[in-house]
């Protein structure tokens, strides 16, 4: 409950009024000397609990009934989400205003931002005198000042955008203005639909951090939390999460991997009709993705015209509930540069390796560069496609960035080195070194000594007895060859320590099946892999440097970690609306819109163009995130600070406050009402009269 | 200094205003006089009687001699005996009468009546007494006739104080034992005590063929307990205090006194007493007047 003249709470110590004069009349009796003390005596022993209970009563309304004219002087407001708080007029009002595309969901017909919208405004006019308004938008980083009513009506007129709201920061900035300002006793008033990845309620210490920070605050600020999270009847939302094109002139083919997500989770099967627009090409493609739970992906294949070029698109569902999350768009080329990172602790291994990665240094679209080892803290993985390392294992921050590299769909191959070395990459490490030795168990220097000694058509030590061929680096060609696997010499090799996917096994040919052990192992991590081949390209090591087996198998993987890092390499193509700041300068163009529509590259899904690069951006994807925090967990976050709390789902639409002084004077007059019932006289036939005739003589029947 | 005395328990007024009236007995007296009221025997006034048959030893002068003649028996004639009675007028002067909120103090108010009705009965030539007494007798006179002696009861009323308890129930009951002739008894008193004990009195006067007649004074204050603070109440007779809201014990207080009233008008019925029942707000003039019209149209209706 908000006063909007709370100067007369001051006068809250009235209600001891009438216990004080209850007090002052028991203290200024006064003493009377009595003859019929024999009748007191006994009245005082028959005097009722009720009598006396009724004397308690009498006092309590009359506190009650001077409570009420207080409050009902006060001016006290209520109704909607503007009854939630016992406080008074603040001097400064911050308005947090969640515009991000759940905002959109339409319960009943009016989303939820304009309900918000509707019930702050309500909300203001009660404070429309003496309070100093600020507005802060998700998308801004700053307050904004508001003058009057009508400047916040139009400050907040914009729609839902795409962009996801953040709304600890937006509390944190919220704070420091309150620190720098120091405006006066304050209410921040939060609308939001409460989605979980807005609030970001796992981090606790941050919100912690936060509370505290009001808390240190000089002057006393509020919250009060418009919760717009009644659930939609029907929503579902799309995404492109990959998009992936193969093949190359008339053969060309776009592969988009689409998602379509429901709110509910529920048994029943729905069909999604989903249309993926290709405005380049001015094509539409529909198909009908079925949905059994809360989420569907589906490959869609696309022919393209003109791979080359470029293109851009998007895909489409039936409008819903939000109809903010029905569109999804993308941009697709062809994969560009595909550059090969590569980190040896032997020069000539990495030299070899450089080439095998990008055999034609006349083809700038396909690179390899070679990583000192000093400079490998700053090198931007993600930029790569691949990386070879050999040597001695990554560790530490190194093997965490990879890591995350593998796992956005980064491909990893690595091959032994001379050190011994025990670290452990994704859960596998190098094993102790293997020589091939001869009769005399001399170990080969090289592999092509081992050729120069085999007799005629055997072949000297260990070799590959089995690969996968079906698919894969090692996979048949299209024609069906195989890779000379079995040809290869190995002089040294390391065994591999670790479960992973063996791609190649390695044995003496007398018993293969005893001896076999793992030569090239595939772990699959995330979206990417990481490939251990057990031997390095050099003479000392195996006929790789010599064989066709090894650009074969470097380029196939560079072309898969391209192809499962597409999503990465095409993050400079998709972006998540909002997310990079530092681009607010740039002048991007809307070209994906509707005719004359001018779109924002900032706050707005749609394909732009700045210059000759074409970008598609797309609401960020934790704003598909279905689940949203209950109104209690909200106000948990806050900790000890004040909260009122309105939830649209639970009570109804956030109506007009209402100044409800008429009510407390109505419960005064009740107050009155029952007190002066309480004090009336017994009627003449309840009331014990004694007669006193006027002669003394007394009727028989009289008493 | 007498005069000022006197003024508090005489009024001319009101005794110009009753001196018109009778103090009649309510049953017959035994007097030594010849009077007013009646006697239970047969004496020489000129209202016949009754006939009785003439035994040996009756004077032969109260013979019938018409009848003699008549019917050849010897009858006799008598009439009635009038005399004069002796009147005791009992003051209760207990501290409790001495209260006096609204109305007159009771003491004054019970002196104003024992010192009007001393007056009449003395002027229609009737013995009358006083009897004072607290948790003792603190003054007896006995009933005589002659005008000093009832300057020594105007005297005895207006030098009397209230003090002490109230021992009207023994008074009474030793009181009852000592007068031995029938006699008009007037009690005036606040009648504070154990009601059993009080109508053990009355039944007491009653046996002894006493006409007695109660004069219960009680102050307005006392009836209703119209009070509106808290109070601290002070027993006049005794040492107890007690703090108390009238508006919590109003109810109980009053059906207590109520109960107590009718009780003792039961009992006073019962014992053939003639209970007045007085608040002292109202004016004695008309209480005594009514008490004197009522007795006369007893004594009438019985003539």
């Amino acid at each position: 409950m908000t006063f909007l003249n709370p100067l007369m709470l001051w006068g809250l110590p009235l209600i001891l009024l009438p216990v004080l004069v209850h007090l002052f009349n028991r203290l200024r009796h006064r003493k009377l000397p009595w003859a019929a003390m024999m009748f007191l005596r006994m009245a005082n022993r028959k005097s009722t609990r009720y009598a006396k209970l009724r004397q308690w009563l009498v006092l309590l309304f009359r506190v009650l009934a001077v409570l009420m004219l207080l409050f009902a002087l006060s001016r006290p407001l209520a109704g909607g989400w503007m009854g939630g708080m016992f406080s008074s007029k603040p001097d400064v009002v911050v308005i947090i205003l969640d515009r991000s595309p759940s905002m959109d969901g339409r319960a009943d017909g009016e989303s939820r931002l304009e309900k918000s919208r509707a019930a702050i405004l309500k909300g203001m006019k009660g404070f429309a005198e003496g309070s100093r308004v600020v507005l802060m938008d998700h998308t801004a980083t700053h307050v904004q000042e508001v003058g009057s009513a009508a400047a916040l009506k139009n400050l907040m007129s914009g729609g839902v955008n795409d962009t996801a709201a953040d709304l600890a920061s937006q509390l944190e900035a919220v704070q420091k203005w309150f620190e720098s300002e120091n405006p006066g006793t304050g209410e921040v008033w939060v609308a939001s639909d409460l989605q979980a990845s807005n609030w970001d309620p796992a981090s606790k210490e941050r919100w912690r951090g936060l509370v505290n920070g009001f808390e240190a605050l000089p002057q006393k600020v509020r919250v009060r939390l418009l919760a717009m999270n009644e659930p939609l009847a029907s929503n579902n939302s799309v995404r492109v999460r990959e998009l992936e094109l193969h093949g190359e002139g008339e053969r060309a083919e776009l592969q988009l991997e689409v998602e379509v997500l429901r709110d509910k989770s529920e048994v029943t099967e729905i069909t999604v009709p989903v249309t993926i627009h290709l405005g380049t090409e001015s094509r539409k493609l529909d198909v009908d993705f079925k949905l059994e739970g809360t989420s569907h992906t589906q490959f869609v294949k696309l022919s393209i015209t003109d791979p080359g070029q470029g293109g851009w698109g998007w895909v489409e569902i039936p409008d819903d509930d939000n109809p903010r999350d029905n569109r999804s768009y993308f941009v697709y080329g062809s994969h560009g540069r595909s550059s090969t990172a590569v980190v040896a602790e032997d020069p000539y291994i990495g030299r070899f390796l450089q080439m095998a990665a990008a055999p034609n240094p006349a083809n700038t679209n396909q690179v390899s560069v070679a990583v000192a080892e000093a400079s490998r803290a700053e090198v931007k993985w993600s930029d790569h496609a691949m990386i070879l390392w050999q040597g001695a294992l990554p560790e530490g921050d190194i093997a965490k960035t990879l890591l995350e590299y593998v796992d956005t769909g980064g491909m990893v191959v690595c091959f032994p080195g001379q050190l011994e070395s025990e670290t452990k990459f994704a859960g596998i490490g190098w094993g102790p070194m293997k020589s091939t030795q001869n009769e005399q168990g001399r170990a080969y220097p090289s592999w092509r000594e081992m050729v120069v000694a085999q007799s005629e058509g055997d072949h000297l030590g260990p070799r590959v007895v089995s690969w996968e061929e079906g698919e894969g680096p090692l996979a048949r060609t299209e024609e069906g060859y195989s890779l000379p696997m079995d040809g290869l010499y190995f002089s040294q090799r390391r065994s591999i320590e670790g479960d992973g996917i063996i791609l190649a096994s390695i044995a003496r040919d007398s018993k293969p099946e005893r001896t076999a052990e793992s030569l090239i192992v595939r772990k699959v991590r995330g979206k990417g892999q990481i490939i251990f081949v057990g031997t390095s390209p050099s003479d000392t090591w195996s006929s790789l440097n010599f064989s066709i087996v090894l650009p074969i198998m470097l380029q196939r993987m560079v072309s898969s970690g391209a192809a499962s890092g597409s999503g990465r390499f095409s993050s400079d193509r998709m972006l998540s609306a909002g997310d990079d700041p530092s681009r607010t300068s740039e002048r991007w163009v809307s070209v994906g819109g509707e005719e004359g529509e001018s779109r924002d590259f900032n706050t707005e899904a749609g394909i732009y163009r700045l210059g000759k690069r074409v970008v598609a951006v797309n609401r960020p994807e934790r704003e598909d995130l279905v689940p949203s925090l209950e109104g209690d967990e909200a106000v948990k976050l806050f900790g000890e600070m004040p909260v009122a709390l309105f939830q649209e789902k639970r009570e109804g639409t956030a109506g007009d406050p209402k100044e409800i002084w008429k009510w407390f004077l109505a419960l005064m007059a009740v107050a009155l009402l029952v007190e002066g019932f309480l004090i009336l006289p017994k009627s003449t036939d309840e009331r014990v009269v004694i007669s006193r005739p006027t002669t003394g003589k007394v009727a028989t029947e009289a008493n | 200094m007498e005069q000022d005395a006197y003024n508090e328990i005489l009024d001319g007024d009101v005794l110009t205003r009753l001196s018109g009236q009778f103090l009649h007995a309510r049953q017959p007296m035994v007097g030594n006089i010849v009077g007013h009221h009646k006697s239970p025997y047969r004496g020489s006034s000129v209202e016949f009687a009754e006939y009785r048959k003439y035994v040996p030893g009756d004077d032969p002068r109260l013979l019938d001699w018409r009848v003699l003649a008549r019917t050849d028996r010897y009858f006799i004639r008598e009439f009635e005996a009038d005399t004069n009675l002796r009147c005791y007028i009992v003051v209760d002067c207990s501290e409790s009468m001495s209260f006096g909120e609204k109305g007159m103090r009771k003491f004054d108010y019970a002196r104003k009546i024992a010192a009007t009705l001393s007056y009449m009965l003395s002027h229609q030539g009737d013995a009358v007494g006083l009897q004072l007494f607290d948790n003792g007798v603190a003054a007896d006179i006995p009933p005589r006739r002659n005008p000093l002696h009832l300057k020594h009861i105007f005297d005895t009323l207006a030098k009397a104080k209230t003090q002490n308890e109230t021992g009207l129930v023994q008074e009474l009951h030793q009181f009852a034992e000592r007068i031995r002739q029938r006699a008009l008894v007037i009690i005036i008193s606040d009648c504070f005590c154990d009601v059993d004990d009080l109508l053990n009195c009355f039944e007491h006067l009653h046996f002894q063929k006493h006409d007695f007649a109660l004069f219960h004074l009680l102050d307005p204050l006392e009836l209703d307990l119209d009070l509106d603070r808290p109070i601290r109440f002070q027993d006049m007779e005794g040492s107890d205090v007690l703090l108390a809201e009238p508006e919590i014990i109003r109810e109980p207080y009053l059906e207590a006194v109520r109960e107590y009233l009718v009780r003792i008008h039961e009992g006073c019925n019962k014992h053939n007493a003639d209970y007045r029942r007085v608040s002292t707000d109202q004016p004695y003039d008309a209480i005594l007047a009514d008490f004197l019209v009522d007795r006369e149209m007893l004594a009438k209706g019985r003539a």
